[in-house]
């Protein structure tokens, strides 16, 4: 009965507390929403690179050799020369190394220079390693392997020509026209910034910078032919992945690559650095957070205002119960279940709201920004948080139910009229 | 004790004194309303009448003096003991307003039953029953809302009964009716009441409705009672 009464009650007012509802619910969504993103975001951050021990680079700052690097955002301040790469690939402790040469672009994709070891030893996510959609690695110097979004969006299939610009911007007024490139192969989606990268041979990176200088073609054009016959071997490259052959080798390799003589050189630990580029954005998503819970505590609050604010209302009906012989506390009892009432069907529609916004946005996500957010927005710690904010409720709600209590005790058998 | 609990007056006050924040509202040396006995309280507002019926009913216990009912002192028991034993024995209607008017007629009923039955599982039975004898079998399960008033004040009457109370309250319950459903209803109340053997307390300040009562008593002249003040202990 006293469920019955509550949920009756509570019908009977559902026009205020339909607005109380709404915004408990989009509060709830919002927090939910949130705090999935924030994992989502974190989980497909840690699953860009794996299985690589080491990131080696010019001398710069670690975050920023890891973006450049692995996330394709911003340029190296340097480059490394292909003297240091070889002596690398020499050391009697690395496994592989993969070169890795950065500069160019086509649509606003990050165009890579690198090579076979690229598609054999990189790894993503749980130690994944990149699979051919279509097509396989390029062969000749003009053949390119383009990412899964970058032929998605730019509609290419096998075979199509594509020029390179020079440069990164979406939009830059050099091309490397006079040498078309030939899709050979695209990849599957990894989730990953590989996904919007255009990959080509180091061979073609040399060959379409034959006759530049400083960012600018010379007088004398060498045609696509005529490079073909020149040695394409790089003078010098961006960064270079390194895997070991035992990780307990690496604080060793790492501590002699910075302290190499012949050239400044930066070795990273790519786990390392990703913990410290994801502490730096932990401040806005931690910001992100308290606004959401603090949007959440002002929906709360709105609901207690709202339940206060009805007790007015309600003398009748706290005046009728204690005369059927309701106690004080059955009325304290009555107001708190009008608010488990309340909260449970705004986390039950807020969750809701949330799984049908994930199912519906799920395409556009992936399609649009490559972010490949899972539909289930539950985590392990979700009906703990779910029991939190039930527990924040009663406890505000205490306070109309304190009031209704009260007042039966101090107004007795008054009725407002 | 309960042998002769039947020989008990159903209410005796005994140098009651009542008010809020020192003001004195109530001033009873001895008031007594015998098992059975319907009488008639003539009160205006602002007599104390209110204040009367919180005491009787249990809401509130007073200052000074002993409030009895069916030979149970209420001033010894708690909160929750009141609470329980008005819901046990007694009957309460209103001026109006004495329904929840978002609950059906039928669940109206059944949430006084809640508080005032032990045996619950055949309280629908009784509540049904109770209603058929009063004309209100169709109105089961209508909203609260949706009954006139003379509609309302009769399910409150069934209300009132269902516990088979040995004292019924009655504050103003016709004051909203016309006086062709006042008649009807103080007499479908006599007949209920004396169905179940309950005592009646019907306040109104409408001095007219005196002549149906055995016995009538005056708020002014209840609520200032000085004469046996400190004498009598």
């Amino acid at each position: 009965m006293l469920i019955k009464l509550a949920g009756l009650s509570l019908w009977n007012r559902r026009i205020t507390l339909l607005l109380t509802l709404v915004s408990l619910t989009i509060s709830i969504a919002l927090v939910l929403g949130i705090d999935h993103l924030r994992n989502q975001a974190k989980e497909s951050f840690s699953k860009t690179l794996s299985g690589t021990d080491l990131i080696v680079g010019a001398r710069s700052g670690t975050v920023n050799l890891l973006l450049y690097s692995v996330f394709r955002i911003g340029n190296a301040t340097n480059n490394i020369t292909w003297q240091s790469y070889q002596e690398l690939e020499k050391h009697s402790a690395v496994d592989w190394v993969i070169p890795i040469s950065l500069g160019d672009s086509h649509h606003g994709y990050r165009v890579l220079g690198t090579n076979e070891a690229y598609f054999a030893h990189y790894q993503f996510g749980q130690k994944q390693h990149l699979a051919f959609a279509e097509g396989k690695i390029f062969e000749g110097v003009y053949d390119v392997v383009l990412g899964a979004e970058v032929a998605q969006k730019l509609g290419y299939t096998l075979g199509d020509k594509i020029i390179v610009a020079h440069g990164s911007g979406d939009i830059t007024l050099s091309k490397h026209d006079d040498k078309p490139f030939t899709v050979s192969g695209i990849l599957q989606p990894t989730g990953t910034p590989v996904d919007r990268t255009v990959h080509l041979s180091l061979a073609a990176i040399e060959a379409i910078h034959l006759g530049w200088q400083s960012g600018v073609q010379s007088n004398q054009k060498i045609s696509a032919e005529e490079a073909i016959k020149q040695d394409l071997t790089p003078t010098a490259i961006t960064a270079i992945f390194v895997g070991l052959k035992s990780r307990s080798t690496t604080f060793a390799v790492q501590q002699q690559i910075n302290e190499y003589a012949d050239e400044p050189l930066q070795a990273i630990l790519p786990g390392v650095a990703l913990t410290e580029l994801w502490q730096m954005l932990a401040m806005v998503e931690n910001l992100l957070a308290v606004i959401s819970v603090l949007v959440l505590v002002a929906a709360l609050l709105g609901m207690t205002t709202s339940l206060l604010a009805a007790m007015n209302e309600r003398q009748h009906e706290i005046a009728i119960l204690r005369s059927l012989g309701a106690s004080a506390r059955y009325l304290f009892m009555l107001i708190e279940l009008e608010v488990l009432l309340v909260v449970s069907s705004a986390l039950i529609f807020g969750a809701a709201v949330l799984s049908l916004v994930l199912v519906a946005a799920h395409g556009y996500l992936a399609q649009k920004f490559g972010l490949f957010v899972s539909i289930n927005p539950f985590h392990s710690y979700t009906f703990l948080g779910a029991g939190l904010v039930i527990l924040l409720a009663l406890l505000l709600g205490a306070l109309p139910a304190f009031v209704a209590y009260k007042r039966a005790l101090n107004k007795g058998l008054t009725q407002a009229t | 004790m309960e042998q002769s609990k039947n020989a008990l007056p159903a209410i005796l006050l005994k140098n009651v004194k009542f008010g809020w924040d020192d003001k004195p509202l109530l001033n009873i040396g001895d008031f007594r309303v015998e098992r059975g006995e319907h009488l008639f309280l003539y009160g205006a507002s602002g007599s104390g009448k209110t204040s009367l019926l919180n005491l009787l009913v249990g809401i509130n216990i007073p200052q000074q003096g002993d409030v009895q009912i069916l030979g149970q002192s209420l001033t010894g028991l708690s909160q929750r003991q009141r609470d329980k034993f008005r819901a046990q024995h007694m009957g309460i209607i209103f001026q109006q307003f004495n329904l929840i008017t978002y609950l059906s007629v039928l669940d109206n009923l059944l949430l006084r039953a809640e508080f005032a039955i032990q045996n619950k599982h055949n309280a629908k039975q009784q509540a049904i029953g109770l209603l058929s004898s009063l004309g209100l079998s169709e109105l089961l399960h209508q909203k609260a809302q949706h009954l006139s008033v003379g509609q309302q004040q009769r399910v409150a009457i069934a209300r009132a009964l269902i516990n088979s109370p040995d004292i019924i309250i009655a504050d103003e319950p016709t004051s909203a009716l016309d006086s062709d459903n006042r008649d009807a209803f103080i007499e479908l109340l006599f007949a209920s009441a004396r169905a179940v053997n309950a005592t009646v307390v019907f306040v109104s300040h409408d001095k007219t409705l005196s002549r149906f009562f055995s016995r009538s008593l005056d708020m002014r002249i209840l609520a200032a009672e000085h004469i046996q003040e400190p004498a009598q202990c």
